[in-house]
């Protein structure tokens, strides 16, 4: 393989996994922007959709209809992790709020061992057939999958935060609750809504890369992550430089790790991590101190 | 028996416990877990101190174990270097790695330390697998050397416990030393909330990554202890899941009581031996080292849900110990009165105007909060700011004190431009301010409030705070805050908690707290409202105090009545624009201000 093909491969799968990584981000914007949590417990969603989508198949459902019950038990875990385990603490502060996500991450991390053990499960390619070449790249079916559905989900996402009442109560409560409370939203469901929405992404991300990797209890951690990348790299607030700071961070870590080596992958996915945190807080400096939440919120 | 004394006797009898246990357990149990609750116990100590005092999260401390023992271990094997002098590299290198994680994220405030350390974990990781010349390796390094000073080697399970617990007992001493110091005040000040402390001139990163700093410095002497005594290091006890271990050990004690770093250290130490054997027996074996960290998630899951602050005050309780409300300062207060006051910033160096704004504009996305606004306030003076709600009267004040950049324009303090600084910069020059809705540090009392507000202009540093050399300077302190608080009448209540004070003394509580920081120019942002008339009259005499010790004072108020009592000059703000200034007499009649108030009919 020539130098211009390992690249062309190495961009391609890039995008691959930057678009897994965006639905991952999406969901802890979601979730960060309605109730302030950052969500350790992110990509235990994924880990339960991809474990979850790959044992109906296995037990002979249809793979869509697997696909789509995946996505919505991970919804329903993450509106039931709000109700039991964010809501009753949600005036306990941030700090606790934090430390229960990790504890929800263990939890939700050792249940899924109770439930599947420790070998990995796979899933079958939504189409089969040989890989597709691309310009110089050789890319599998499943991977122009994961791009045409995520593209699917992101133009259904605009609609919903754009054009209905309901997307646009959500944002509302992001940007300042009380305000939406005194126009009559209820922020709690809305909270619980952000919270369903990031399972159903964090679900879905499952069901897209089992296929290409296979899909284990302990997934999760590192998915999550790699989504956080690109969400912080946005800001925590924005999700359309999300999704282009998740793809983009997908690129540098895939060439990063093909071009010096794949010993160093996570390595250099948190480098860029930390690297992301300085530069936002140079940003930050930069633009002085902004006034902090508690202080916008009177 | 006062508690104070049977917590000495308490204290002394753990310690004496400690000294015999060799000899107690000889022959029965290894030392060696107990070597280890004490390396243990130091990193938590650190981890307790940053989520507890500094409200951080982290979950790189295993990755400073990490660093601390690579760098004891390269430095001696490799480098040849004396082991004694290696660890206070490996405790430097790991505090400095912190220090330079730490304090560009704390510029960013919320929470994303614990993805910067989390990240920090699997770095750390994987250089240490994969720069194989250094670090061995996945097999490790065999063969470090022990700690010897001189002819002293120190080697054995005894010397290690000896040492290792002396290094916690030590390490409780300093944190307990910074948490009762003024760092820990501003640390407390910090966590009750950022605003306020940036108002009374405390740089909330400054301190968090300072004690991140010493977080880090913590975990790295215990992991330079950690090799010298086993002789060999490999990657694995440095993983992610020992972070997640140090912070339920830090969570299960309870983060606020720096103690309980030891109990959780030990009953997590213990709890994972337990299970180690149980968990086997009952699953097989084979993954039952990932069963434990579930027990470890379930068990941090009810513990930060049912008790936040941990099995510590439980404990406290169940032995009946628990210490009654600190009066540490009362003392220290009576002697208020008998220090000078400092005289007032001197009136006489003044230009004629203390405050400017120059074509000033804020703007908030579509709304224009505040448009083209330029003012004077002369020296001396009570300056009144009033308008219809939504004015951009607290903008106002929030773009003099610092919390806000403007869009356009600038804001001279005393000829000074401070639009640019950071808000506690801005404090530090001499802004004082209140809040709409007060801003106290509940869960500090009255006086340490005030204290709090005399933070820039006491010294003792964050390496004195360690070692308990602010002592001194604090009792002075003391007696200065309670000067300030015999001005607003609340002496009596020094000793009560901030946060159980009635709404019209925490204005007061506020007032004396930012006169505390002695202003050239002081803020209030409506004083009187919620307040009865007879708190409104006192109100009224302390402004009026206020301007005659020589501060200017700028005012933010709905109460017209108390604006025309008190205001030397009034400026009337609508839609921020400003509509009319001048004399108080001059503005009420202003045909404009009659519109903007009661519409365009009632002017007319």
């Amino acid at each position: 393989m020539t130098l211009t093909q390992q690249i062309a491969q190495f961009l391609a799968s890039g995008i691959i996994n930057g678009t897994i990584y965006a639905l991952l981000g999406l969901g802890l914007v979601a979730i960060h922007s309605a109730t302030r949590v950052v969500n350790v417990a992110q990509g235990e969603f994924a880990a339960l959709g991809a474990l979850l989508a790959s044992t109906l198949v296995t037990r002979g459902m249809p793979l869509s209809l697997a696909a789509a019950v995946a996505v919505g038990v991970a919804a329903a875990v993450g509106g039931g992790v709000y109700r039991t385990a964010i809501r009753p603490a949600r005036d306990a502060g941030p700090l606790t709020l934090l430390i229960i996500t990790i504890a929800l991450h263990l939890s939700l991390k050792g249940l899924l061992l109770l439930v599947w053990g420790t070998d990995p499960h796979s899933l079958r390619p939504f189409t089969a057939g040989p890989p597709l070449r691309i310009a110089a790249a050789v890319v599998t079916r499943q991977s122009l999958w994961v791009i045409a559905v995520t593209t699917v989900v992101l133009v259904v996402l605009y609609v919903f935060f754009t054009r209905t009442i309901l997307g646009k109560s959500l944002r509302a409560c992001a940007v300042n609750p009380t305000a939406a409370r005194l126009m009559g939203i209820r922020v709690e469901r809305m909270s619980a809504l952000a919270w369903m929405i990031a399972g159903a992404l964090g679900g879905l991300a499952g069901v897209l890369i089992a296929p290409l990797t296979l899909a284990t209890y302990d997934m999760g951690l590192i998915l999550g992550l790699k989504g956080f990348v690109g969400a912080v790299i946005a800001g925590m607030a924005s999700y359309p430089w999300t999704v282009a700071a998740c793809i983009l961070f997908g690129v540098v870590e895939s060439l990063g790790a093909g071009l010096i080596s794949s010993n160093y992958r996570d390595g250099i996915a948190f480098g860029v991590l930390i690297a992301a945190l300085l530069w936002r807080a140079l940003a930050a400096l930069r633009g002085g101190l902004i006034i902090s939440e508690e202080a916008a919120q009177e | 028996m006062t508690t104070t004394r049977r917590l000495q006797l308490a204290a002394t009898a753990v310690v004496a416990v400690l000294a015999v246990l060799p000899f107690a357990v000889a022959g029965r149990i290894s030392l060696g877990i107990f070597v280890f609750i004490g390396l243990f116990s130091l990193i938590v100590i650190g981890l307790s101190l940053l989520a507890g005092h500094a409200g951080q999260v982290s979950l790189g401390q295993a990755a400073f174990y990490g660093l601390g023992a690579y760098i004891a271990a390269i430095t001696t094997l490799r480098m040849g270097l004396a082991p004694w002098l290696a660890l206070p590299l490996a405790v430097g290198g790991a505090a400095l790695a912190a220090y330079l994680l730490g304090a560009p994220i704390f510029v960013l405030r919320g929470h994303f330390l614990v993805l910067g350390t989390l990240g920090l974990n699997v770095v750390m990781d994987v250089l240490v697998r994969n720069v194989q010349h250094l670090t061995g390796g996945p097999t490790g390094l065999t063969g470090i050397p022990p700690l010897s000073i001189g002819a002293l080697v120190i080697v054995g399970d005894r010397a290690y416990y000896y040492l290792t617990w002396s290094f916690v007992l030590a390490a409780l001493w300093v944190g307990r030393n910074l948490v009762c110091s003024r760092v820990g005040r501003a640390l407390a000040a910090v966590r009750s909330s950022e605003v306020a402390a940036a108002a009374v001139g405390i740089n909330a990163a400054f301190y968090k990554s300072r004690v991140f700093a010493l977080s880090g410095a913590l975990a790295g002497l215990a992991g330079a202890l950690y090799v010298h005594y086993l002789s060999f290091v490999s990657p694995s006890p440095f993983a992610f899941n020992f972070s997640i271990d140090l912070l339920v050990m830090s969570v299960l004690g309870g983060i606020y009581h720096l103690p309980g770093a030891v109990a959780g250290a030990a009953i997590v130490t213990i709890l994972r031996e337990a299970l180690r054997t149980i968990m086997p027996r009952v699953l097989g074996s084979g993954a039952s080292a990932e069963y434990e960290i579930v027990v470890f998630g379930l068990l941090l899951a009810v513990v930060v849900i049912f008790s936040p602050a941990g099995v510590w005050p439980h404990l406290l309780a169940w032995l009946r110990l628990e210490p009654g409300r600190s009066s540490r300062w009362t003392q220290a207060a009576s002697l208020a009165g008998m220090l000078p006051e400092s005289p007032p910033p001197s009136p006489r160096a003044e230009p004629a105007s203390v405050l400017r704004l120059e074509g000033l504009r804020k703007q908030f996305g579509g709304l224009l909060a505040v448009d083209n606004l330029s003012f004077e306030v002369p020296a001396g003076q009570i300056y009144a700011i009033i308008g219809p709600n939504g004015a951009g009267k607290t903008t106002v004040f929030n773009l003099i004190s610092g919390l806000l950049r403007p869009t356009r324009g600038a804001v001279y303090l005393r000829g000074r431009k401070v639009s640019d600084l950071p808000a506690y910069e801005t404090a530090a020059l001499g802004v004082g301010r209140t809040f709409q809705t007060p801003k106290v540090f509940a869960d500090l009392t009255v006086l340490e409030n005030v204290m709090v507000g005399l933070h820039r202009l006491t010294t003792t540093s964050f390496t004195a705070a360690m070692f308990g050399l602010g002592a001194r300077e604090d009792a002075q302190a003391a007696a200065r805050a309670a000067g300030y608080l015999e001005a607003v009448g609340l002496l009596d209540r020094a000793d009560v908690l901030a946060g159980a004070l009635p709404f019209g003394a925490l204005r007061l509580l506020e007032v004396a707290r930012a006169l505390a920081i002695r202003p050239v120019l002081l803020l209030l942002d409506e004083p009187a409202s919620g307040l009865s008339s007879a708190e409104r009259t006192e109100v009224v005499k302390l402004i009026r105090h206020i301007r005659d010790t020589g501060t200017t004072v700028v005012l933010v108020e709905h109460d017209v009545g108390l604006v025309m009592e008190t205001a030397d000059r009034v400026l009337v703000l609508n839609y921020g624009q400003r509509i009319a200034e001048g004399a108080p007499r001059l503005v009420r009649n202003d045909p404009r201000v009659i519109a903007a108030y009661l519409g365009e009919e009632a002017a007319s």
